[in-house]
């Protein structure tokens, strides 16, 4: 059997601020939510609080899931394999927040000047049986160490208040939303991992014919469970969870020594949203051709001037660029950029174009969204953030934590399992009102290169990926993408030219006021994003961008030779076989 | 819950007809006997590697874990690791043996190669992929490491030139693996019942018990004509509880039984024994009261504890014998090959080649045995110290300044413990010991001495010094008979004369199997006693016990 999609019915769902209560036949058949209840309680009652350290919030997050992953190379499995245990992978993951102090100010205050490390300690794996007593104690253990760092780490808070400045944003630590009950199924289904390894190794033997691909891999990986939330307040939250990826990746190595990777990957939210095989070998053909193209492609030199990076690319593009920094907690934290700290109610992008964050969206078109969560890791319901309103500033991404101005979080406090909470991003959606057909952006393209006095522009196709320094100090907030497939369209009518060795450079503000129009071909790229609360999934949504004026430099690179024998599994020219 | 009614043979050994040895390391071995930098504008042409060596180990691992009577993960996994190796130049002078500061190698060790690469299905086109990339990538690394090493050596003058490697018989060895077979149900209920136990002691934060099956095989072969395949299984299971002390000190105590295979471990009822033992030794030791001074007098070593201290005062100092170019450490007890090291009463041998001791019940297996060591070499017999003289240390092929041939103990990349016996030509009683220990405490003026029954497993990063780690179980014993277990002790960094300042040792051998420095290992030693010793009282703030107690 393989995982189904999740089954969505709702069958508690209230929306009340007094105690609200979940059916006591529930908290004896799920006897995991029945165990974080029983200590939740208990923890609440009789934990001391006192006038130094008033403790007035304590809350649970869990994630039950079971992992698998697949990892091939040439038809046959590599790395560390699992194998067909039916409990290999299930992992129980608790994540404890206890706050001390009040909603104005408690333990969870940003300190000025220090980074805090302590919170490993409030995490910990739960049993993976249900079994009351061994779930309670790991539960209580992990309670215990949480409450202690949180009367610690108030006091730490307290202090720095003292010695530092006054700050400039006074919003409160801790919102003060509604808790929210919400009982969704259980998570149910089992990964056909023999079924999968099968496939999953025939689509890594394609590579084989080609010695010139020095490395190559395709794996699966993925993630089935459920996620639960209790808190103190009478929050009681559960939801099932599934992710999936298939990731397709190569390397050659140009004649010049620079080695050149290209990556596919293909998300799900069920497993039977995954492609066929038959898409799925045309993908691996794909990224071979242009692993084979690339390898014989010009390398490029520095060029800045006009370019179109296409939808997927330009999706990455606003998450990296646009998407962290309008996080709620980087408004509030003095050692952060914030570029659009003060710019609420003030243009921020092109007047054509809107941008919103909405975890609530399941698909776009056919296409399953990465971003998509009932809940939050703050057991918040997840909302559409309408963040910019035809170029105008209006809100920022928010969990419970306010910003100035901003008193309730609009359910994007997100983490992975084991790591503290901050906001973060779900699905971000790109809208336009300047949308051209392809051939129009193109022409356009052209206009613009003639019109510079430049001999080409520029057509960015995939992005790897990239990094963005949202801090103040030390390195400059500029941002850096990895764009795979870089195109010359050349004005005098040459063919388009494929070029290899590109990196793109530049800062955030300048970059979108030179976006001039944009495509009529909206899509989706899905992935993962790492950041200080760990690795979520992600979802960004844009059509293609037609920019004034884009940065490149040349990618670092090795001078290692090529291997100097020919590889042992061909009968290719010259093989030793 | 747990609906798996099977006895699994974990994916049956995966070798399907593939023949690593023939089919994949030969071929490519002989081809990498060829690899040459060609020559450009400043450089004359590489050499070609002069030797050439690699490993392909496989891995299998079953691993059940509970905690208080509950699973919190089970799992088993293959694995496999191609580890290339090269040697440029010549025996007399090559890349090894010199830590390049310039390189990641200098803070991290030699790490046995680069390109480590790991598949994890046997596979001749996927394992010959991967070694013809690994070759490539060691040999060019190997060319630059000598290149610096040459240049090393133009502007430094060497005190002692000594070769890089030395000989060795070629030796053919083969002892396939035998996959691990385990009673997944089986071995699950008895992790779940023996962690029960710790349910009943609300002292307990932690109770957990871990047993883990393991079935490993490392094929080898050289350019030189060695070649080897060597199959080794390993079973094991641990019990491991914390509890904090009133004060708050972090209390942690463990006991693994372990083996080749299940016929090696205690039944589910010793071991549930077992568990209730840890779970009142944690109640004596959280009731213990703290020690309330520096201690400076005798101290008698005891089982566990006796073992550890012999590993960390003779097996650690004699291993690793050959310090790279460039390093320099001085004062090692390798230096005083010839030269009184120890008690006269004392001796000192390393036997892997024995497979089980005999603890005067049943033969028990021996941990450390091996037929074939880590260069390929036939482990042998050494006498380490004989009557308190140093005679030998731990050699692989790498030669030393005194020492130039292996005694086939290459562990990792050099020579190592396997099965270390340490024996007295004057064996006294547990009763005798003490005795003696009261009458050297008097003569410090003290009105007890310490008796060590246990200490952690830790070991320090540097296997030159000379360090103990902290002890667990202390017991003070008293002229009157009592004896009182006591906390918060810790070992001052030993002198390199503590060999020589053994009072006695007992008539009781014993033996630890352990995982020392990744190896696995063994120790035979009686309790010994130490005449002087300093030990200063753990000053430390704890975090305090627990707010509620325990559900």
């Amino acid at each position: 059997m393989e995982y189904g999609a999740p089954h969505m019915t709702l069958f508690v769902a209230l929306m009340v601020a007094a105690a609200p209560a979940v059916p006591p036949a529930e908290l004896k058949s799920d006897r995991l939510l029945g165990a974080l209840v029983d200590e939740l309680e208990r923890s609440k009652k009789s934990l001391p609080s006192t006038a130094d350290a008033p403790f007035y919030y304590l809350s649970y997050r869990v994630l039950d899931a079971q992992s698998f992953g697949i990892a091939t190379s040439l038809g046959v499995l590599v790395d560390s394999q699992q194998t067909f245990d039916p409990l290999a992978g299930r992992l129980r993951i608790l994540d404890v927040s206890a706050r001390v102090g009040s909603r104005r100010l408690d333990n969870t205050h940003a300190l000025r000047g220090e980074r805090d490390w302590d919170l490993r300690r409030t995490t910990d794996q739960l049993p993976i049986e249900d079994e009351p007593r061994a779930l309670r104690i790991a539960i209580w253990r992990t309670t215990d160490r949480a409450y202690k760092s949180a009367v610690k780490q108030l006091v730490k808070v307290k202090t720095n208040q003292q010695v530092k400045v006054a700050e400039e944003d006074l919003a409160d630590d801790f919102s003060a939303d509604a808790p929210v009950v919400q009982l969704q199924p259980r998570f149910a289904g089992a990964f056909d991992r023999e079924a999968w390894t099968v496939r999953i190794k025939k689509l890594s033997a394609l590579f084989k014919p080609y010695p010139e691909i020095l490395k190559s891999s395709v794996s699966l990986n993925g993630t089935g469970g459920t996620a639960y939330f209790v808190d103190s307040d009478g929050a009681r939250l559960r939801e099932p969870r599934f992710f999936a990826r298939i990731l397709i990746g190569a390397s050659v190595k140009a004649d010049d020594g620079m080695d050149l990777d290209l990556y596919e990957d293909i998300e799900a939210t069920s497993l039977d949203r995954l492609p066929t095989d038959e898409v799925l070998t045309q993908r691996v053909q794909r990224l071979i051709e242009r692993l084979l193209a690339l390898r014989k492609a010009p390398a490029v030199e520095p060029y800045s001037g006009p370019a179109i990076i296409t939808n997927r690319a330009a999706g990455v593009f606003f998450h990296e660029i646009f998407g962290h920094r309008i996080e709620g907690h980087r408004q509030k934290d003095a050692d952060e950029g914030q570029t659009f700290t003060k710019r609420i109610g003030l243009s921020v992008l092109p007047e054509f174009l809107s941008v919103s964050d909405d975890p609530t969206r399941r698909t776009f078109g056919e296409i399953p969204l990465n971003g998509f969560y009932a809940f939050d890791e703050e057991g918040q319901p997840a909302q559409k953030a309408s963040l910019v309103d035809k170029g105008i500033l209006r809100t920022f991404l928010l969990g419970r934590s306010p910003v100035k101005g901003f008193a309730k979080s609009n359910g994007h406090g997100r983490a992975q399992p084991g790591m503290a909470t901050v906001s973060r991003q779900g699905n971000l959606i790109i809208d336009s009102t300047k949308q051209l057909t392809p051939a129009a952006l193109r022409a356009m393209l052209i206009e613009e290169v003639k019109k510079r006095g430049k001999p080409y522009g520029l057509v960015f196709e995939e992005i790897s990926g990239g990094f963005t320094n949202t801090r103040a100090g030390g390195a400059p907030q500029a941002f850096k993408v990895l764009p795979l497939i870089v195109t010359r369209v050349y004005a005098d009518g040459r063919p388009d030219e494929l070029v290899r060795g590109v990196d793109i450079v530049g800062t955030p503000l300048a970059s979108f006021e030179k976006i001039l129009a944009t495509g009529d071909d909206a899509a989706v790229f899905n992935g993962f994003c790492g950041a200080e609360s760990g690795w979520v999934p992600v979802s960004a949504v844009s059509p293609s961008l037609l920019v004034g004026d884009i940065e490149i430099e040349k990618k670092a690179r090795r001078h290692d030779r090529g291997p100097l024998l020919p590889s042992p599994i061909l009968p290719a020219k010259g093989g030793a076989r | 819950m747990n609906a798996l009614v099977l006895t699994m043979a974990l994916s049956a050994s995966p070798d399907g007809g593939i023949d690593v040895i023939k089919d994949v390391l030969l071929p490519e071995i002989a081809r990498a006997k060829t690899l040459k930098l060609p020559a450009t504008e400043n450089e004359k042409p590489a050499d070609p590697p002069y030797w050439v060596g690699a490993f392909v180990n496989e891995l299998e691992t079953y691993d059940v874990r509970a905690s208080f009577g509950a699973l919190t993960g089970r799992g088993q996994e293959t694995s496999l690791q191609c580890l290339p190796r090269v040697r440029v130049g010549n025996k007399k002078f090559d890349d090894s043996n010199f830590a390049d500061r310039g390189s990641f190698s200098f803070l991290f060790g030699d790490m046995g190669g680069r390109g480590r690469l790991s598949p994890a299905e046997l596979d001749v086109d996927l394992l010959r992929h991967a070694l013809w990339l690994g070759f490539d990538d060691a040999y060019k690394s190997a060319v630059e490491r000598l290149a610096k090493k040459r240049a090393f050596v133009q502007t430094i003058s060497v005190a002692e030139p000594t070769d890089d490697f030395g000989p060795a018989p070629v030796f053919t060895f083969d002892r396939p693996r035998v996959p691990v077979k385990v009673d997944a149900d089986q071995t699950a209920a008895l992790t779940r019942r023996t962690s029960a136990v710790f349910l009943e002691n609300p002292l307990l934060q932690e109770g957990t018990a871990w047993y883990r099956a393991r079935s490993s095989q490392q094929t080898f072969a050289s350019s030189e004509g060695a070649m080897h395949r060597l199959g080794e299984e390993e079973v094991f299971v641990q019990l491991a509880v914390s509890a904090q002390a009133a004060d708050g000190m972090d209390l942690r105590l463990r006991k693994q039984f372990n083996g080749h295979d299940a016929a090696d471990l205690p039944s589910e009822a010793e071991l549930i024994d077992a568990a209730k033992k840890l779970s009142a030794q944690m109640t004596a030791l959280a009731k213990a009261p703290v020690a309330d001074e520096d201690y400076s007098g005798p101290v008698l070593f005891v089982d566990q504890a006796a073992a550890l201290f012999f590993l960390s005062s003779i097996g650690d100092p004699l291993s690793n014998p050959r310090e790279p170019l460039g390093a320099r450490v001085e004062g090692r007890m390798i230096e005083r090959l010839g030269k009184r090291v120890a008690a006269k009463f004392l001796s000192a041998t390393d036997d892997p080649t024995v497979a089980t001791w005999n603890d005067g019940k049943r033969a028990v297996p021996l941990w450390g045995a091996f037929p074939v060591d880590d260069d390929g070499v036939q482990s042998q017999r050494v006498g380490l110290i004989e009557s308190g003289v140093l005679k030998k240390y731990y050699m692989s092929r790498t030669p030393t300044a005194r020492l130039k041939e292996t005694n086939g103990h290459a562990r990792g990349v050099q020579g190592g413990v396997g099965n270390l016996f340490v024996t007295t030509t004057a064996p006294t009683t547990r009763a005798q010991l003490k005795k003696r220990m009261l009458e050297l405490a008097k003569d410090e003026d003290l009105d007890y001495g310490l008796m060590v029954e246990s200490m952690g497993e830790t070991v320090p990063r540097n296997a030159s010094d000379l360090r103990l780690s902290a002890p667990v179980l202390i017991w003070k014993v008293y002229a009157d008979g009592r004896e009182v277990l006591v906390r918060g002790l810790s070992f001052k960094t030993l002198s390199g004369r503590v060999l020589k300042e053994l009072e006695a040792m007992g008539d009781d051998p014993s033996l630890l199997n352990l995982e020392h420095r990744g190896q696995r290992t063994s120790v035979v030693a009686p309790s010994v006693l130490v005449k002087l010793m300093d030990l200063t009282r753990t000053r430390q703030d704890f975090e305090k016990p627990p707010v509620l107690p325990r559900p």
